[in-house]
């Protein structure tokens, strides 16, 4: 028995093959142009995606007993708006998670209907990435298009859709939209009339691991199918690459350090902070969670490595580093602004703390400290809304570091777990796939049974309470230098 | 031919340099030593090592010139100013100098200003308290090392240690002294009065002298090691601030020098005694009998650059020996290519603390304003923007202080630096000039010895005799404008942050506690 994960990434789509036992038999990835018509601007055409999609699919199958393919599952890029008319065209192309042009529109959503009704309604404030803005910007911009909307989904929904001919999403994704009232799991009335569409134009809410159809005649034909291969809705990146870590039901944890940064945490009950600090979204496993997003995480490192110390040898500049605890340099990570929990754009990077004593190494452990320090700024406030966390999973590029394995484990004060694979997304979307099939009675009984840790590094607990101090002073300095910042970005 | 020989004892190495008496160097000689720091912050050297770099640098300078001894006329010393050499009564070293940069004595600092009175220290010694300035160091020996204090017999500063190694005299000048804390800097003579509320004997203060006043003549002994004809005349010298003045001629007053050393200085002569009450700047007795000056400090000026290149420096290091260049030449390179404003990556030059304008010793370094568009020129760049918004601080209490600025002579690594002497110009808004020396300290102590000497009829007519401008550099407006909108930013970027630096100050004063007793 097989299942079959698609990631529709934002350079490529990574399509693999899983086997009931969770067992990786092969993955294959196509990449799509994407492109910026004006400066902040971020497209893709969604019949790339399709065609790229079907290209991979074709690949994979080559040469395996395609009969045994059971179902289909997908994690996808979130936040994308597609836009089809009646006749089911493609209006425009889909603009993507990082377009920028709606910097007016989401002001509009956070001040002017505010971020108190915008969190009652969908949990969540608006972020020029985010879905609804994007709508807001259409209706303005472009009313022609606006007018022939008859369907708006999400990127990898769009693949479902042409493969099963069901206009569907999950919550996850939905999450992502702010039109998704997320604590009652349906579309919100109130954002809908803000934005101007109904409910008819929007997707089906399925659970991520619910069965949405099964694929349709013409393609199981053209690829040599099993007549009866189930789709299921699938999940955001996110949510889809948390189940492929097992971050799923109560209180755990994973924190995945690529270009940027999350902390993801898996919650049965619908939890949210009164800043919307965290992202709070419904998750793959039919529960919630909440997220934290550092927006330079590995990337500092890369920064700093490349285009400062101008060496390829990161191990190297990280080896016999052991002075956890005691440095006296911080970093502020803010390379493109932050995410979570500062929510400001217009925040800067810093070093602070230097003497004539202060070495190389000193500075490179302060970059690495101050990601982690980042991460922990959104793990206590999930902390601080009651959730229970006892350790977490690393991954991403920054988890192939012993030395921010290590940072990580003490200044979060939690036993961090290295996986035996990390696929993400794609991994994630198989195994919804195994659910929707029934071959598992739980996303959380999958992810039970299959995901495998290696290796588990222990926070200490000397260097922990060093680490205690030295996160208070990290947390005081952002708000003594936040008006700076400001001040900064009006100069330039 | 007559020659006259200027020594500097500095604080990475001595520099002995013979010059005719039209200031032309006719030899050269360095010499380096270690600087020891047991505990962060602390700062100390072996005066042996000072004085073997001083012989060695005398033989070569003589082997290298041919000149016969008997043709220098006159030895002006100068040096490092506030470290502390303490000698028994038989005259022997007690204890490692603690020098200028050490930050030990904050605790100290607070006692001289209890015991003495803040306005009255800064009225008498024209300064307040501070952990570089010799007093406090004196009184950390008292209270951590009564065993040494008690034999104390003289107190002596850098350049008078090699004084009392070449001519057997402990004396010093009114410009070093002024250093120390114990100077009446406006009467120019020892203060009783905060010599009797510190406890410390007035026999163990040196003969005073005024700078360019013989001081001695070169011993029997000391001129069999060093080569030097006996009894040739050493003048009293001065700091190497007061002595770098008028090597770069700021002996009159409107002529401003920014000197970027280790540290950085902005100078300024005064014909009357001014005192900032705040004692963010320092006065001091100039070189010039009848003169002060003022003088601002940045703690961490060339030093800034040179921790950056020590530390970040590697290949420029390789590349640099390869090609038989300066590291800092290639480093001045990368920097250029920077836009100026470096897109508002800031850096706070505080990496031992900070004098003006803050008198901060728990000030520490910061890089301010990172994007993911800075790279390693940009970084190069702002440390070197830094150090100047810093002396820009330094200017800014002088020009308050009604000092008039007229002409601005860049010097040390900053006047070598066309890059550098073009940033002070449009940070400071005032054009920059060079001069035809850069022998600095060396020349102004050299020249004091020249006057001493009878070779000159006093100083102006040295400065008059052996320097000219030879470079200007006048700020370009674009630059300035942009600077001026930084500044601001550089200036609130201190108190935005000071109170982390004094959590980050008193977590590493924990942890130290906690080691300490760990290792009892």
């Amino acid at each position: 028995m097989y299942f079959i994960g698609i990631d529709l990434g934002t350079s490529a789509v990574k399509i693999l093959l899983m086997d009931k036992d969770g067992i990786i038999k092969k993955s294959v990835s196509r990449e799509y142009p994407i492109s910026f018509p004006r400066p902040g601007w971020s497209e893709q055409n969604p019949e790339d995606w399709y065609e790229q999609t079907k290209d991979g699919l074709r690949e994979l199958l080559s040469d395996i007993d395609k009969t045994k393919v059971k179902g289909i599952g997908f994690g996808g890029q979130m936040h994308g708006l597609v836009v089809l008319d009646k006749d089911d065209n493609v209006i425009r192309p889909a603009i993507l998670w990082n377009d920028g042009r709606t910097v007016q529109e989401t002001e509009y959503l956070n001040q002017e209907i505010g971020k108190d009704k915008l969190s009652d309604y969908t949990a969540n404030i608006a972020f020029a990435g985010f879905t609804a803005p994007k709508i807001l910007w259409m209706k303005k911009h472009e009313p022609e298009n606006f007018k022939r909307i008859s369907k708006i989904m999400l990127p990898k929904d769009y693949i479902a859709y042409k493969l099963t001919g069901i206009h569907c999403t999950d919550p996850s994704d939905a999450s992502g939209t702010l039109l998704f009232d997320v604590k009652n799991k349906c579309w919100s009335k109130e954002m809908m009339a803000i934005c101007g569409v109904t409910e008819e134009q929007l997707p089906t809410v399925y659970e991520s691991y619910q069965v949405v159809g099964t694929v349709k005649e013409d393609i199981v034909k053209e690829f040599g199918l099993d007549k009866d291969v189930k789709v299921v809705a699938g999940a955001g990146d996110n949510a889809a690459a948390a189940v492929g870590t097992g971050t799923v039901g109560e209180g755990k944890c994973n924190v995945s350090l690529g270009t940027s940064g999350t902390i993801f945490i898996s919650s049965k009950k619908f939890r949210v902070d009164k800043n919307n600090a965290l992202h709070s979204f419904a998750h793959a496993d039919g529960n919630y969670h909440l997220m934290g997003v550092v927006l330079s995480a590995a990337s500092c490192n890369k920064w700093w490595m490349e285009d400062i110390l101008r060496t390829t040898d990161f191990a190297g500049e990280q080896k016999n580093i052991n002075n956890l605890g005691t440095n006296q340099v911080y970093f502020l990570p803010y390379l493109m602004g932050e995410r979570s929990p500062h929510n400001d754009p217009n925040a800067r990077g810093a070093f602070i703390g230097m003497t004539m004593g202060t070495s190389r190494k000193d500075m490179t452990l302060a970059m690495m400290e101050g990601v982690a320090f980042a991460i922990r700024d959104s793990y206590e406030i999930a902390k601080s809304l009651g959730i229970d966390v006892e350790r977490t999973k690393m991954c991403g590029g920054g988890a192939k570091s012993p030395l921010w394995r290590k940072i990580l484990a003490n200044i979060l004060n939690l036993k961090v777990d290295i996986l035996a694979v990390e696929e993400g997304p794609a991994l994630g979307g198989a195994m919804l796939a195994a659910v929707g099939c029934g071959v598992y009675s739980s996303v959380e009984e999958i992810a039970e049974k299959i995901v495998k840790v290696t290796e588990t590094v222990e926070p200490d607990p000397e260097i922990v309470a060093l680490y205690d101090k030295r996160y208070r002073v990290f947390k005081s300095i952002y708000p003594s230098v936040k008006d700076l910042f400001q001040e900064m970005q009006t100069q330039d | 031919m007559e020659y006259l020989l200027g020594i500097d004892i500095g604080t990475s190495s001595t520099k002995t340099i013979l010059f005719d008496t039209k200031g032309n160097i006719v030899a050269s000689s360095v010499e380096g030593y270690p600087l020891h720091q047991p505990h962060i912050g602390w700062a100390e050297q072996d005066p042996e090592d000072w004085w073997h770099a001083t012989v060695n640098t005398i033989q070569e300078v003589l082997a290298k010139s041919g000149v016969n001894s008997h043709q220098i006329k006159g030895i002006g010393l100068t040096g490092q100013m506030h470290g502390m050499v303490l000698l028994d009564k038989g005259h022997n070293v007690l204890r490692p100098a603690i020098i200028w940069c050490d930050q030990r004595t904050q605790r100290e600092c607070e006692e001289i200003t209890e015991r003495v009175g803040k306005e009255q220290l800064i009225e008498v010694t024209a300064n307040p308290a501070l952990t570089g300035f010799t007093a406090s160091k004196v009184m950390w020996v008292k209270n951590n090392q009564p065993h040494i204090f008690d034999r104390i017999d003289t107190i002596l500063l850098p350049k008078d240690y090699i004084r009392f190694k070449l001519t057997g005299e402990c004396a010093t000048d009114v410009s070093d002294a002024s250093g120390t804390q114990f100077l009446d800097v406006p009467n120019r003579k020892w203060s009783h009065k905060v010599l009797e509320k510190l406890d410390i004997p007035k026999e163990w203060m040196p003969e005073l002298y005024e700078s360019p006043v013989l001081s001695g003549k070169v011993s029997h002994g000391a001129a069999q090691i060093t080569g030097l004809k006996m009894d040739t005349p050493v003048v009293a010298g001065g700091g190497d601030q007061a002595t770098g003045a008028v090597g770069n001629g700021v002996v009159k007053s409107g002529i401003i020098s920014s000197t970027i050393g280790t540290s950085g200085v902005i100078f300024a002569h005064m014909d009357k005694v001014g005192i900032d009450p705040h004692g963010r700047v320092h006065t001091f007795c100039h070189a010039i009998p009848g003169s002060w000056h003022i003088m601002g400090v940045t703690q961490s000026a060339g030093l800034s650059l040179q921790w950056m290149g020590d530390n970040f420096g590697g290949a420029e290091r390789e590349l640099a020996s390869f090609m038989n260049l300066d590291p800092y030449e290639l480093m001045s390179l990368e920097a250029e290519q920077a836009e100026p404003g470096c897109q508002g990556l800031i850096y706070l030059p505080y990496l031992m603390g900070e004098r003006t304008p803050h008198l901060d010793p728990y000030a520490r370094g910061v890089f301010f304003g990172i994007t993911a568009k800075h790279n390693r020129s940009h970084m190069i760049r702002a440390v070197m923007e830094g150090v100047t918004y810093s002396l820009r601080d330094c200017l800014e209490i002088i020009r308050d202080m009604d000092v008039p600025i007229q002409d601005v002579r860049a010097s040390g690594v900053g006047g070598k630096s066309k890059l550098w002497r073009q940033m002070q110009a449009d940070i400071f808004g005032v054009s920059i000039s060079s001069i035809n020396t850069s022998a600095g300290s060396a020349l102004g102590a050299a020249l004091l010895a020249g006057v001493g000497v009878g070779i000159y009829e006093n100083v102006n007519e040295a400065c008059a005799a052996t320097i000219e401008k030879v470079d200007r550099a006048e700020p370009i407006e674009d630059n300035s404008l942009i600077y001026n909108k930084y500044y601001p930013v550089y200036r609130r970027l201190y108190d935005d942050l000071s109170h982390s630096f004094k959590d980050i100050g008193l977590i590493q004063e924990e942890l130290n506690a906690l080691r300490h007793r760990g290792n009892e």
